[in-house]
């Protein structure tokens, strides 16, 4: 276990380990979000009673599964650099924050537009919307509480703290459409229940989810890699990578 | 598995569903689009900053007038 922490701890072999993985995780991203947008646009049948409106549950869905497991993944990520003080996970943290924001925004915004057709209105102030506003707010918050520390540790520390107390929104999203009358449908996906729409929908969803989780993969990785370049700029094996000496790619 | 719309021009009206579908998707790819072009250009800028650096140091260590300080400018600050 030490070994192994150790090992992921070290920036050169984590750059180096993960630099193969990142053509296959952008292609296999690519590959997946293409299936499951063409495949929803184009291929699935209409919903009954929304018609072609309810195309838009192919991008709202993975968007606002995204926003809550970006945060999730961010509270482990705070965990592991607050208990074992390793960069890397604070580094995946600070790039995964602007990721899990916009994936809310987008959430928000394909709903309000999804919103009008169907509910006659583009906001209600309902349970399940106004967790995921708020949502928006804790991601805003993370990244400017980061931002407002002029040194990096004390900023990263703070950052980190503030993600595990805004975890406690998460439980409260999920179950928002349990404990609350909302106009919000429940959840589409569960983990023992079989979908409540035919394979001809549930499936291109699927595809369209797989994508933008392996969308967030890469994202996070590919820009890990970046800043840690960036923070370890002084170190040699950086500056064959910079200059083209070493054999490091 | 079969195409739903009977013609390109049907599949871009959506069954008079447009304007919702389209601003939802163009957003929301929209938003992928910007992630994954930021994380090219955030490499290539890294990359080209430490360049940078390292030409100024190079050049200040070859300097003749700063070569009894050049340990200093090696230094981690």
């Amino acid at each position: 276990m030490w070994r192994f922490i150790h090992k992921w701890g070290s920036p050169k072999w984590f750059y180096t380990t993960t630099g193969p993985w990142l053509p296959w995780l952008w292609s296999a991203a690519l590959i997946l979000l293409i299936v499951g947008v063409v495949w929803g646009l184009a291929i699935a049948p209409p919903d009954r009673y929304q018609h072609d409106s309810a195309r838009i549950l192919y991008v709202h869905v993975p968007a606002a599964i995204l926003a809550q497991s970006c945060f999730a993944v961010m509270a482990v990520s705070a965990i592991i650099f607050l208990v074992w003080k390793i960069k890397i996970a604070d580094i995946a943290a600070m790039v995964m924050a602007p990721f899990g924001a916009a994936m809310t925004f987008a959430a928000l915004f394909s709903g309000a537009v999804w919103g009008i057709p169907t509910w006659g209105t583009w906001w209600v102030w309902d349970a399940r919307l106004t967790s995921m506003l708020i949502q928006l707010f804790i991601y805003l918050g993370v990244i400017g509480l980061r931002a407002s520390f002029t040194s990096r540790d004390s900023g990263a520390r703070a950052a980190a703290i503030m993600t595990l107390v805004g975890v406690v929104n998460l439980p409260i999203i999920k179950y928002s459409v349990v404990w609350w009358n909302t106009l919000h449908q429940p959840a589409t996906f569960s983990l023992d229940k079989a979908p409540a729409m035919p394979a001809s929908m549930w499936l291109p969803l699927l595809f369209s989810v797989l994508g933008f989780y392996l969308f967030f993969a890469a994202y996070t990785l590919t820009r890990t890699r970046n800043q840690l370049l960036k923070r370890e700029a002084r170190s040699r094996w950086v500056k064959e990578i910079a200059l083209g000496t070493g054999k490091a790619s | 598995m079969t195409i739903y719309f009977a013609s390109l021009s049907d599949f871009l009206a959506m069954n008079g569903y447009a304007r919702f579908v389209w601003p939802a998707f163009a957003v929301v790819l929209g938003i992928l689009l910007i992630a994954a072009l930021y994380g090219r250009y955030e490499r290539r800028a890294v990359l080209a900053d430490i360049r940078r650096q390292e030409r100024r140091r190079q050049a200040l260590d070859d300097s003749p007038q700063r070569a009894h300080v050049s340990t200093d400018s090696r230094s981690p600050s």
